[in-house]
């Protein structure tokens, strides 16, 4: 595969690119999807190809085939070429800033490989986490596993000599319980994910998970419909991690900030939140949305985004980089080989402080405690974010008084990090993935439980 | 690679199967290669041209059913995965549901799928287009950044099965999408349009831009609102995303698995008489139209609910037969996955009243343009709780202002009870054909 990849190089630097790079990827993907006690969908198989970026005389040209030939990959560079020409003269030219020289090679199968495992026993997990739902309780009237997995190998190359091969893996599950009893219906979703072998997934105990959503799902079907409009929250850690994603990740992406795309450009030195508020990207944990190499061949790194409420970095890639006179950071990343890298997230979280979950509470006399979440959305430029909840409960006089169905909450990124006055001393990681420009990649987040005051909760109320 | 081909290499899958030791197999193979041109800060940005193909194959010992699939299209790739499939039906249980592969049957007649103009496409053409789109965009000198993209695309599918059934097909699209962003004194607002189309000349660039354009300077001096119970206009856009959710509402399996709101409801007033929606696949040009589906089932039209009466659900083979019901031709997939139910060009039935009308006879109310948060709606209960994206305040029957923050929050079901009046302009959004709709009392969180 190294020639191959070589051979585009060369082919697009012939035709005149300053800089090429490419990826190639071969890579087996399963999927298992289990309901109620059956395997409804089993499937694998093998997803290679290539994908070709070139840039000539400041412009971008990409091009991908699953055509894993001598002649696929030299029409890609040329193909990327040709698309780099198309667009004419541009008014700001890309440029790289510099990036180390790199021969690397990183293995990341873990001790049990997925290649080694046989399929049967990755049915009897996916089996054996339906069974903790349907087992838990009659009320729980339907249920979904869904495990997958990839493994393979990914080389890049580039033009200026850089080579990196990873072998990897990664799995994942996620557990839906839904309950029904009388004509009330909740559900409840669960996750566990790894990047590296099965005994990743294994530690963190999917049938327990599993078990928890079903738990949850008819929980639920008791809780009371949720109030709206603006009052104090108290998030734990799987839904301050969504929130910190969504609030604060995606307008740290240096492409958003050159683009003039993210409310937080030209903000770095400022201060943008509490004192209480440090965020973290870092893709050296050994988490799901951890890389070691991003997809440009640039070592990946920890980015303090916020440190005591000021912002310090963003995550960059080469071109914003060089545009931002600052230092690549290792965040560009590609779902597969089909498209072009872009900035992004790995795995953010909001650094524990002191507070422990009483104090947190102590102080509300009227709000909501938000858990768990099936994500958010957010528009960096009029920094505006949206983030979901998946069981809430009602604050009165600092304590828990009902249980509450499932609410969005939503914020202004600007004003919501200022509004947080207090942080808890516990922490947690979640998986999950984000969708970016059409592209999903893993991603983990996390933190401690936070409060924040002057949330808009959207609830029926 | 032309649909001929590709049906070749599905006939050859199918032998490989059979050899094997298949009781039954079915092969899908498709070809597709994009040009687009993406645009930033108001320039071109980078451009692509991508190709991509592969095939997959469902292999059935007795009734246990085996997939797996493959990019790589050398016999012995194909050969492999054949021997893959088998083993997978191996691995599986006997499933008393299973219907078994389509029968050969006629595909549906459909106009307008195939265009030339786009097929032949270059990427210079996509970056042409791009220019005109990015002057179109800077409407006005607040305009200060803007993205968005133009492409084409040819997409050739095949699919057979060892009953006889032998189809394949080629169509294209054609797309331009723009986002503007306009500044004044320190306040940013954001404007967006989409159009797309399987025929190159109904997507026009300049439009999209200086739609977006407008609506960024339009969203300009946002204030804030009161949480209150109000009226809600939602934009074709908004309409849209509501109906992501709804059309998981009307999915087959989910009815099987009694995990919608719908359940047991059919023949039931659901939704306000002013609501109708049909899903058409085979609606003039669009892109959810096809002869036939995933599966091979011919492309049809179905009623889904008729002036508030549920009428019918969306099923592909397996979960259409497990419901009692037949296949309306909804089966999705891609040559990497097995079949799923998804709408395939959704349709509300527009009514009577400009939208002018619409929006003087709310008293109080918002005018919305989408929603963020959909994908966060909880599809078994059809709850959900999102913000609404670029709204705006109306009052006394006229648009007053910008809103700065709103959430708006509801049950999906009831939301269709309270549509109580539709406009008679309908948007084309590509897979689907919308209007402007008015949901009344619904609480707006702010």
């Amino acid at each position: 595969m190294e020639d191959l990849a070589q051979l585009a190089l060369e082919e697009a630097k012939r035709l005149g690119a300053s800089y090429a790079d490419i990826r190639i990827e071969l890579y087996q993907r399963c999927r298992i999807e289990v309901s109620k006690g059956k395997i409804e969908r089993l499937s694998c198989g093998s997803d290679a190809g290539a994908g070709v970026r070139a840039l000539v005389k400041g412009r971008w040209g990409f091009s991908s085939t699953t055509e894993l030939t001598r002649e696929g990959v030299k029409r890609a560079a040329e193909e990327a070429v040709r698309s780099a020409l198309a667009m004419g003269e541009p008014r700001e030219p890309a440029q790289l800033a510099e990036a180390k020289l790199l021969k690397a090679r990183v293995v990341k199968l873990g001790a049990k490989r997925l290649e080694d495992t046989p399929l049967e026993e990755k049915l009897s997990i996916t089996l054996e986490s339906d069974k903790a739902m349907t087992g838990y309780s009659p009320k729980v009237k339907s249920t979904t596993v869904l495990y997958t997995e990839a493994y393979g190998r990914k080389i890049f190359a580039n033009s200026e000599g850089t080579l990196v091969e990873t072998t990897g893996s990664r799995c994942y599950l996620s557990h839906m319980a839904v309950a029904r009893e009388g004509g009330r219906i909740q559900s409840y979703r669960t996750r566990a994910a790894a990047y590296g072998g099965l005994e990743k997934l294994l530690e963190q105990r999917p049938a327990e998970k599993a078990r928890e959503a079903a738990e949850k799902a008819c929980m639920l079907l008791e809780a009371e419909s949720p109030p709206s409009g603006k009052m104090t929250v108290i998030a734990d850690p799987e839904h301050i991690g969504v929130f910190v994603h969504e609030a604060v990740g995606h307008a740290c992406e240096a492409d958003a900030v050159v683009a003039g795309e993210s409310c937080l450009a030209g903000k770095i030195g400022e201060k943008i939140g509490s004192d209480l508020v440090t965020i973290v990207d870092d893709s050296t944990l050994d988490w799901w949305g951890s890389e070691e190499y991003d997809d440009e061949g640039v070592k990946t790194a920890r980015r303090m985004l916020v440190e005591d409420g000021v912002l310090k970095a963003y995550m960059l890639n080469r071109e914003s980089a060089f545009k931002l006179k600052m230092e690549p950071n290792g965040s560009a990343r590609a779902m597969s080989f089909r498209y072009p890298p872009i900035v992004r997230m790995s795995n953010t979280y909001i650094q524990p402080r002191d507070y422990r979950f009483e104090e947190l509470l102590e102080d509300v006399s009227y709000g909501v405690y938000v858990k768990g979440s099936r994500g958010g959305q957010v528009d960096s430029a009029i920094g505006y974010f949206q983030f979901n909840a998946q069981e809430a409960w009602l604050i009165e006089k600092g304590e828990l008084r009902k249980l509450l169905t499932d609410v969005s909450l939503s914020g202004l990124i600007l004003e919501t990090l200022k509004h947080i006055d207090a942080v808890g001393r516990d922490m947690e990681f979640s998986v999950g993935f984000c969708g970016k420009a059409g592209q999903y990649v893993p991603t983990g987040d996390g933190g401690p439980h936070v409060r924040i005051r002057e949330a808009v909760v959207g609830g029926r109320r | 690679m032309r649909p001929e081909e590709l049906l070749e290499l599905c006939e050859k899958a199918i032998e490989a199967a059979l050899k094997l030791g298949a009781s039954e197999a079915e092969a899908i193979a498709t070809w597709d290669r994009a040009v687009g041109v993406e645009i930033e800060k108001l320039q071109i940005k980078s451009s692509r041209t991508c190709v991509d193909a592969g095939l997959g194959i469902r292999a059935v010992l007795g009734r246990r059913v085996g997939f797996s699939f493959t990019s790589h299209l050398a016999p012995e790739s194909i050969r492999k995965t054949a021997e893959t499939a088998v083993e997978i039906a191996k691995a599986k249980p006997e499933d008393p549901l299973w219907p078994g592969f389509a029968e050969p049957a006629e595909p549906a007649r459909v106009q307008g799928v195939y265009d030339p103009k786009a097929a032949e496409a270059t990427i210079e053409d996509a970056a042409e287009l791009a220019r005109e789109m990015i002057e179109a965009m800077k409407v006005d000198r607040r305009v200060k950044a803007g993205s968005g993209g133009v492409g084409f695309s040819s997409l050739a599918s095949a699919i057979a099965n060892s009953r006889g059934l032998a189809l394949s097909a080629q169509g294209t699209s054609a797309y331009a999408s723009a986002y503007a962003i306009a500044e004044e004194a320190g306040e940013s607002s954001a404007g967006f349009e989409y159009e797309s189309s399987r025929q190159a000349s109904d997507v026009s660039p300049l439009r999209v831009g200086e739609a977006a354009g407008k609506m960024a300077i339009e969203n300009l001096g946002k204030k804030s609102v009161e949480t209150a119970t109000m009226d809600v206009v939602l934009h074709p856009f908004a309409l849209a995303s509501l109906l992501s959710i709804l059309a998981e509402e009307l999915s087959g399996e989910n009815l099987y698995k009694k995990r919608t709101p719908l359940a047991g409801r059919l023949g039931e007033q659901v939704a306000s008489k002013e609501f109708t929606l049909v899903d058409d696949g085979t609606l003039e040009k669009a892109l959810g139209t096809w002869p036939f589906d995933a599966e091979g089932t011919p492309s049809r039209t179905t009623t889904l609910i008729d002036r508030g009466v549920l009428k019918s659900f969306l099923y592909d083979r397996y979960w259409g037969k497990a419901c009692g019901a037949e296949s309306t031709g909804n089966a999705l997939r891609g040559y990497e996955s097995e079949p799923r139910i998804a709408p395939r060009n959704l349709i509300v039935k527009p009514g009577s009243k400009p939208l002018s009308e619409l929006i003087s006879e709310v008293d109080e109310g918002i005018l919305v343009v989408g929603f963020l948060g959909a994908h966060t709606a909880n599809i078994p209960s059809g709850e959900f709780s999102v913000v609404a994206y670029l709204p705006a305040y109306i009052r006394r029957g006229e648009v007053k202002h910008p809103v700065k923050q709103a959430m708006v929050s509801g049950n999906i079901l009831e939301f269709i009870a309270k549509v109580d009046a539709v406009s008679k302009e309908v948007k084309n959004l590509g897979r689907a054909l919308l209007p402007y709709a008015r949901v009344s009392g619904v609480r707006v969180s702010a």
